[in-house]
C-alpha cells in the first residue's frame, strides 16, 4: 500500500460522503417540504447521491479485495501455484 | 493493477457525476435567472467537490497504474527478485541475505517445477531440491530478446561472478553475457518479439491436434471431456456422448475413461457400451 494507494482509499471515501450527503440534503436543509411532492431538484440530487455511493462502495470493496489477493499472491508458498502432475 | 484500474475507472465515473450535477439544476430548468435557490447551491457545490474528488483519484489510480507497468516491465515486481534472478545474491556463501532472496526468487518463477528449466543441482541443505536454479536458464535459452544474446546456453549470471560482490560486477565493463537491465528489457523490437511471441501461438494453435505428445501440452494442457472429446471437461454436458468421437485424436485408454464417466454422469451402467437403455 503506497501514498497515491492511500489517496485513492480516501477520495473514494470521500465520494460516498459525498453521495450519503447527496440523498440526505434535500430533507436536512428542508428544500424538500415533508409530505410534499418531491421536486425536481430533490430527484436529481437523491438519484445522483444513491449512484454515487454505490459507485464508490462497490469500488472500494473491489479495491479490498483485488489488495487481498495481491497479498495472497505475492505471500503464497512456492509451489502453491504449481498444476498438479 | 486491477484495483488500481478499477479506481481510474470509478474516478472517471465520478467525474463526470459531479460535473453533471453541477449543470443539472441548468439542464434540467429547475434554476432559472436570477438568485441561486438553496437546492441549486447545494447541488451545484456537491457537484463540483466530487469533480474534483474525482480528478484527484484519477490521477493517484493512473500514477499506481502507471508504476506497476513500470514495475513489470522492468522485472522488479518483487524486491530483490532483479538481483536474486540472475544468480548474483542467491550464489552459494552469498549468505543470510542470500538465501533469503534466492527463496524469493524461486517465488518469482511459480512455475517453477512443471517447467522444463534446468533445476538446482542436486538437493541441497537450503531444501530448494527440485526447485529450478534462479540462475539457470530454461531450455532454449532465456527469454528476453536482444539480437546480440545468441548463445541459448549463455548464463547471464556468469560462473566467474559467483562470489563477486554486487560493486564489483558493477564497476566492470559490461559484456553480452551481462543479464540485462531494465532500459535493455523495454527496448525490444518489433521483429525480435514476433519471432518469439508468433511460433508460441502457433504452438497453442495446434495444441488439439497434437495431443498426448508431451510437447503438446504447452501452453495450454488439453483435457478430455466426459464424452471423450477433447476439449474442457464440461463439455461433455453440451455434446452427445459418440463412439468415434475423437478416435483419431485421443488414445485409446483416455475414450475409455471417458465413456465410463458419460455414462456415470448421465446415470448409466457402462457395461452395455453406453447405449441408453
Amino acid at each position: 500500500m503506497k501514498v497515491r494507494d492511500g489517496i485513492a482509499v480516501t477520495a473514494l471515501v470521500l465520494l460516498a460522503v459525498a453521495g450519503g450527503w447527496l440523498v440526505a440534503a434535500p430533507f436536512v436543509l428542508h428544500y424538500q417540504p415533508a409530505g410534499a411532492a418531491w421536486s425536481r431538484a430533490t430527484r436529481t440530487d437523491l438519484w445522483s447521491g444513491v449512484g454515487l455511493l454505490g459507485l464508490s462502495l462497490v469500488t472500494l470493496i473491489g479495491y479490498a479485495a483485488a489488495g487481498l489477493r495481491e497479498l495472497a499472491v505475492r505471500y503464497a508458498r512456492p509451489g502453491r501455484h504449481e498444476r498438479p502432475h | 493493477m486491477i484495483r488500481r484500474m478499477m479506481g481510474a475507472v470509478a474516478a472517471v465515473v465520478a467525474l463526470l457525476g459531479g460535473l453533471w450535477l453541477a449543470l443539472a439544476p441548468f439542464a434540467l430548468g429547475f434554476q432559472l435567472a436570477g438568485d441561486w435557490s438553496r437546492a441549486t447551491i447545494v447541488t451545484v457545490a456537491s457537484g463540483g467537490g466530487v469533480a474534483v474528488v474525482g480528478i484527484v483519484a484519477f490521477v493517484a489510480s493512473v500514477a499506481g497504474l502507471v508504476g506497476d507497468v513500470r514495475r513489470r516491465a522492468s522485472g522488479a515486481g518483487v524486491p530483490g527478485v532483479e538481483v536474486a534472478r540472475w544468480g548474483v545474491a542467491a550464489a552459494p556463501g552469498a549468505g543470510a541475505a542470500g538465501a533469503v532472496a534466492g527463496n524469493v526468487a524461486v517465488q518469482g518463477f511459480p512455475q517453477g517445477r512443471g517447467y522444463p528449466q534446468a533445476v538446482a543441482r542436486g538437493g541441497d541443505e537450503a531444501g530448494v531440491g527440485d526447485r529450478m536454479d534462479p540462475g539457470s536458464p530454461p531450455l532454449g535459452g532465456w527469454g528476453y530478446v536482444r539480437g546480440d544474446v545468441a548463445d541459448p546456453t549463455a548464463r547471464p549470471g556468469a560462473a566467474g561472478d559467483v562470489g563477486r560482490s554486487t560493486s564489483e560486477l558493477a564497476d566492470r565493463a559490461p559484456t553480452p553475457d551481462d543479464p540485462p537491465t531494465s532500459a535493455d528489457v523495454r527496448t525490444i523490437d518489433l521483429p525480435d518479439l514476433l519471432r518469439v511471441v508468433l511460433p508460441a501461438l502457433t504452438r497453442d494453435l495446434d495444441a488439439r491436434r497434437r495431443v498426448g505428445e508431451s510437447d503438446g501440452e504447452f501452453p495450454r494442457r488439453p483435457t478430455v471431456g466426459v464424452n471423450g472429446r477433447v476439449g474442457p471437461a464440461w463439455s461433455g454436458f453440451l455434446h452427445p456422448v459418440s463412439p468415434s468421437a475423437g478416435a483419431d485424436t485421443v488414445p485409446g485408454h483416455l475414450l475409455a475413461e471417458a465413456a465410463t464417466m458419460a455414462d456415470a454422469v448421465r446415470g448409466r451402467r457402462s457395461a452395455n457400451g453406453g447405449d441408453p437403455t
